[in-house]
């Protein structure tokens, strides 16, 4: 059992640094708006993997659970706003290039 | 008379500075009179502390806080002493004021600036915490940054600027170096630090401090410069008071709290010797007459710090001497310089030349006081520049007494030039010259008179020092 | 204790009430009072702060848990330090002059802007009073949703921009924060802070060690792009500037520092005493004060110089941080009321300049000194604060950190701090030159001061700048009286 355990652990922690690696390269890749704040997206559920992997490992499994919702209910409200924020500046500039956002700099 | 005495000598001037403006809202006159009352206040009240402290008993004043922060103010015969000879010089520009900024804008902001300084000045001499003094030296940079800026030019704000930086990083090398005593001995405390032996490394950063202040080389370049400001400014903060901050915190920490590594006693007047020729050398060459001036203050403040840093006692008193000497006289001197220039528009010496016969009375105030710099007997200045440099002789070094010789004459020669040029030969131009008004030409004669006057009762200023010598 | 507990009540329940009475009118109703309600939040919170201080005086203890339980199974625990009290000061003023600038720089929208300014203040309160790290967490979102809206509501190019930046590094930081959070949940089995010390999180195993480190690696790296420091500062400036300039005091002034510095304070609390946090901070403080002053040299729009100039300042809370002291904690928690203070009136001055000329370009501003009397004395307080000359505010807190970085044996970097308040009076000092003194342009000859509650709240905080340098032994006093020193 414990053996198996391992393996979920392992694997957990694995497939969560993947995702976040995958989002991280979807930020740096891409300069589009939308595909930004997926890749933001993909890391953040890397993210509440760990927590759930943390709760996993303790033993606390109801709190991390507890723990996850809370964080994908802040996730749903924080991509609401950054959706907002690419539709305002889609409005503006016709596309959701990255590169528009050069007025502010020095 | 108790303690309170030297609370009021600080607050009055302090806290009044802050009325100016408002009185000033209601009358100009009002208001200047006050300023008057209340730089006079603080040298009354410095002179009331005087019979204690002749008595051997020194007022003092404490307040306990944490952190080795405890303050307190304290009036020994070197306070009295400084605060006597800056808040007398400070009274009588304020006097010479009255007529000299009437035609300009910002006077509330003058007088207020000029009051808060004297104020200041006395915080820094009477206090007993190295932080408190770091804070009334701070503040004195503000004042004299806004004094100096007083035109609201471009150019006077560059300069201002300028003293301000250069005065406020080597405040902060200093502060470092507090900081520094701190770590030694945990307290900020003065009198808790007595007789401490300071390593060579603290010393250095506090000696950047004292030499920004009181423009000595390499830290000198913004004195000069300052000389945009109104000639009672120059006269207030360039010549006779703030640049006798950092000799006095010099007295103050090293001759009279802390011990020192000898080689100060050979490096501080190497420094001096360079500041004093290399300013006199410059002197000679300028043809702005508060340039020149503003050189020589250079070049007598190395002097002073020669004195003070020489490591005998004769020094000592030549330096404090020449302290209240070359306030007296080199105050004098820039009043002398604003009368010119403001009769003349302009602080090009080529450009002057025979006004003895247009202004008389300022001429013979301005040969005074130049004597008294130059250091011809029986005026003032002889006597402190003898002694200090009997002092630097007296420790052996005989070397550097020949140099400070040389600048010396230097200065009786650039001085010389400065007083030709001006006052005697032909006016190059037929300008409709008169005397200055009545009170300014008053002052400046006060004084010139007492640059006389000081050389000649010489038992009593020698006296006086005499005393401070006995408590170090 | 029973001032205390009330006064906790209050401070919550006050934004949420006035938050759901702007919810329940009418929009065209609601845009009239909302903006009135909205002082009601901040005074109250500065009265009953202020409560709380003398009542911990005369208790002689600057730690106090007050626990609510609810329902009897679940119990919520909220913590009232000395200094999480401070920052709540700091929350009510700055907010409070954020409402009076609100009232002349934004013209619709009242409600949003009330509405939202609420739940910051719920969010900023939230923060400094929980008791474990969960909920710092939700709290640190709440802050950061409303702070975005309040960028972007505006609905302007830049206002835009600069949110999208904001978002974008704050969720990096939430990831980050997140993340080493779950890895400390997975040592510990909890989050509560009084389980989280230092003795539980020094792991056996090497394994344990690398989730301990990267934690906390992980966790500073998040605060730290909350709170701007170099090298993660890219996004403040182009907020601070993009945003309305009562959302600037706000951003500047508090958020900065609640959201964070405040969690830089509860980390090192846990990882004080492992070795590697304390260098971390030094060279991330210095190297913030430096860049930031040497940007804030080279700029010439108003409110992007006061904004690099926050990332300098934000650099000597980290050096106070560093020293893991209680002289140390003291010095940054001094330096963050002050900071809020002067800061916060640098942006209203930023305002006021604004409003009156049109411009925020210092180029294009001079002479501005005989027209806006008050707008130049306050700011000249503000930045004689900044830069740490006595006798303003500024100075003791930078001394106390000096000081406590000096015992803890960083000298270098005390004197680096110490010297680099040469560049804050530099850039300072091209600001007052460019803007207030020398010749006044022709097309700004008829301006006039600012008026109405802008000016009262440049006069409120300069007086609590000039106040606050005046009375500073007094608060020594105060913290030794407490037991603090």
């Amino acid at each position: 059992m414990s053996k198996m355990e391992a393996y979920v652990e392992t694997g957990m922690l694995v497939v969560g640094f993947l995702l976040i690696v995958a989002g991280c390269y979807c930020l740096i890749r891409t300069y589009h708006l939308l595909k930004i704040i997926i890749g933001v997206e993909v890391a953040m559920k890397a993210v509440t993997m760990f927590v759930i992997l943390a709760g996993f490992i303790n033993g606390k499994i109801a709190l991390a659970q507890a723990f996850v919702i809370t964080v994908i209910v802040i996730e749903v409200v924080v991509a609401v706003v950054a959706v907002g924020l690419a539709i305002n500046l889609y409005r503006i500039y016709g596309n959701m290039d990255i590169r528009n956002l050069r007025k502010l700099k020095g | 008379m108790g303690s309170e005495i030297i609370i009021a000598c600080i607050c009055v001037p302090l806290c009044g500075s802050f009325l100016l403006p408002l009185l000033g809202i209601i009358n100009a006159k009002l208001r200047n009179f006050a300023a008057l009352a209340f730089t006079v206040t603080a040298f009354l009240c410095a002179a009331f502390a005087l019979p204690a402290v002749f008595d051997g008993s020194p007022l003092n004043i404490h307040f306990e806080l944490p952190l080795g922060l405890s303050f307190g103010f304290y009036a020994d015969v070197l306070a009295v002493f400084m605060a006597l000879t800056s808040s007398f010089v400070a009274s009588i520009i304020v006097l010479y004021s009255f007529d000299y900024i009437k035609p300009y804008e910002h006077q509330n902001e003058y007088y207020m600036m000029v009051c808060l300084f004297i104020g200041t000045m006395m915080g820094l001499v009477f206090s007993t915490n190295l932080i408190f003094i770091y804070i009334f030296w701070e503040i004195s940079a503000i004042c004299c940054w806004r004094l100096i800026g007083f035109y609201r030019e471009e150019i006077t704000i560059r300069r201002a600027n300028k003293a301000f930086v250069v005065t406020v990083l080597g405040a902060l090398i200093m502060l470092v170096g507090f900081v520094g005593i701190y770590g030694n001995t945990g307290t900020f405390d003065l009198a808790a630090m007595k007789g401490t032996h300071i390593p060579a490394w603290i010393v250095v950063l506090i000696l950047c401090g004292v030499l920004s202040k009181s423009a000595t080389f390499p830290l000198h370049n913004w004195l000069p410069d300052a000389g945009v400001a109104p000639s009672p400014v120059t006269s207030l903060l360039h010549a006779a008071v703030l640049v006798k901050i950092g000799v006095y915190i010099y007295a103050r920490l090293f001759v009279n709290s802390l011990a020192i590594d000898k080689v100060f006693t050979v490096a501080v007047p190497v420094i001096a010797a360079v500041s004093a020729l290399v300013s006199a050398g410059v002197a000679l060459r300028e043809n702005d007459i508060k340039r020149i001036i503003a050189y020589s203050t250079i070049s007598q403040l190395a002097f002073i710090l020669l004195g003070l840093s020489a490591g005998t006692e004769i020094g000592v008193l030549g330096g404090l001497l020449y302290i209240l000497m070359h306030s007296v006289a080199k105050g004098g001197l820039f009043l002398c310089a604003g009368i010119v220039e403001h009769s003349l528009h302009t602080k090009d010496i080529t450009k002057m030349g025979g006004l003895y016969k247009r202004m008389p009375l300022t001429a013979l105030a301005f040969i005074f006081c130049a004597f008294s710099v130059m250091g011809i007997p029986p005026f003032g200045g002889f006597f402190a520049k003898y002694l200090v440099i009997d002092g630097i002789v007296s420790a052996g070094n005989t070397g550097l007494g020949a140099v400070f010789i040389a600048g010396a004459v230097m200065t009786i020669l650039y001085l010389s030039r400065l007083f030709i040029k001006v006052f005697l030969g032909e006016s190059p131009s037929r300008l409709e010259v008169k005397e200055g008004s009545p009170l300014m030409v008053a002052s400046v004669l006060i004084l010139a008179i007492l640059s006389v006057a000081l050389g000649l009762s010489i038992s009593w200023p020698s006296g006086f020092v005499a005393l401070i010598g006995g408590g170090i | 204790m029973q001032v205390i507990e009330s006064s906790t009540v209050l401070i919550f329940a006050v934004p949420l009430v006035i938050f759901l009475i702007n919810s329940l009118f009418s929009k065209r109703l609601a845009e009239k009072f909302s903006m009135g309600l909205a002082y009601v939040a901040p005074i109250t919170q500065i009265v009953a702060t202020a409560a709380c201080f003398v009542q911990i005086a005369h208790l002689k203890q600057h730690d106090i848990i007050i626990s609510w339980d609810l329902a009897g199974a679940v119990s919520m625990r909220f913590a009232v330090h000395t200094y999480s009290l401070v920052f709540l000061f700091c929350i009510a003023l700055v907010s409070l002059a954020s409402i009076m600038v609100a009232n002349r720089t934004v013209p619709q929208k009242r409600t949003g802007f009330a509405s939202l300014l609420m739940m910051l203040i719920l969010g900023m309160n939230g923060i400094v009073m929980v008791t474990d790290l969960f909920s710092l967490y939700v709290f640190l979102e709440i802050v950061g949703i409303s702070s975005f809206v309040l960028i972007a509501m505006f609905k302007s190019e830049t206002g835009l921009e600069g949110a999208f930046k904001y978002l974008v590094m704050s969720v990096l930081a939430s990831i980050m924060i997140l993340t080493g959070l779950a890895f400390i949940f997975m040592q510990t089995g909890s989050l509560q802070y009084d389980h989280l010390e230092a003795s539980a999180l020094a792991g056996q195993s090497p394994t344990q060690l690398v989730l301990i480190y990267a934690a906390m690696i992980l966790m500073i790296a998040g605060f730290a792009i909350k709170t701007g420091a170099v090298p993660f500062h890219s996004w403040l400036p182009d907020a601070h500037q993009s945003a309305n300039t009562a959302v600037s005091v706000l951003l500047s002034g508090i958020v900065i520092k609640v959201a964070g510095i405040y969690g830089l304070i509860v980390i090192t609390g846990f990882f004080g005493k492992l070795p590697g946090i304390k260098l971390t901070l030094f060279i991330m403080g210095t190297i913030s004060i430096i860049i930031g002053a040497l940007f804030a040299l080279r700029q010439s729009h108003f409110k992007r110089i006061v904004a690099y100039s926050s990332v300098s300042q934000m650099g000597y809370i980290l050096l106070g941080l560093s020293t893991v002291s209680m002289l140390g904690l003291l010095g940054a928690v001094a330096h963050v009321f002050n900071h809020a203070t002067f800061k916060s009136t640098l942006f209203t001055n930023a305002a006021a300049v604004h409003e009156q000329t049109g411009t925020y370009d210092i180029n294009e501003l001079g002479g501005l000194e005989k027209k806006m009397g008050v707008t130049s004395f306050s700011s000249l307080a503000a930045f004689m604060s900044t830069a740490g000359i006595p006798p303003f505010a500024g100075f003791w807190s930078k001394l106390l950190i000096i000081m406590a970085l000096w015992s803890s044996g960083a000298r270098v970097f005390a004197a680096i701090a110490l010297f680099a308040s040469i560049f804050t009076a530099a850039y300072f000092l091209r600001l007052q030159r460019k803007v207030f003194f020398g010749k006044l342009r022709d097309q700004l000859a008829g301006i006039t001061e600012i008026g109405g509650s802008v000016k009262l709240a440049q006069i409120m905080l300069t007086v609590v700048t000039i106040a606050a340098g005046l009375l500073f032994p007094f608060a020594l006093l105060y913290f030794r009286g407490i037991g603090l020193l």
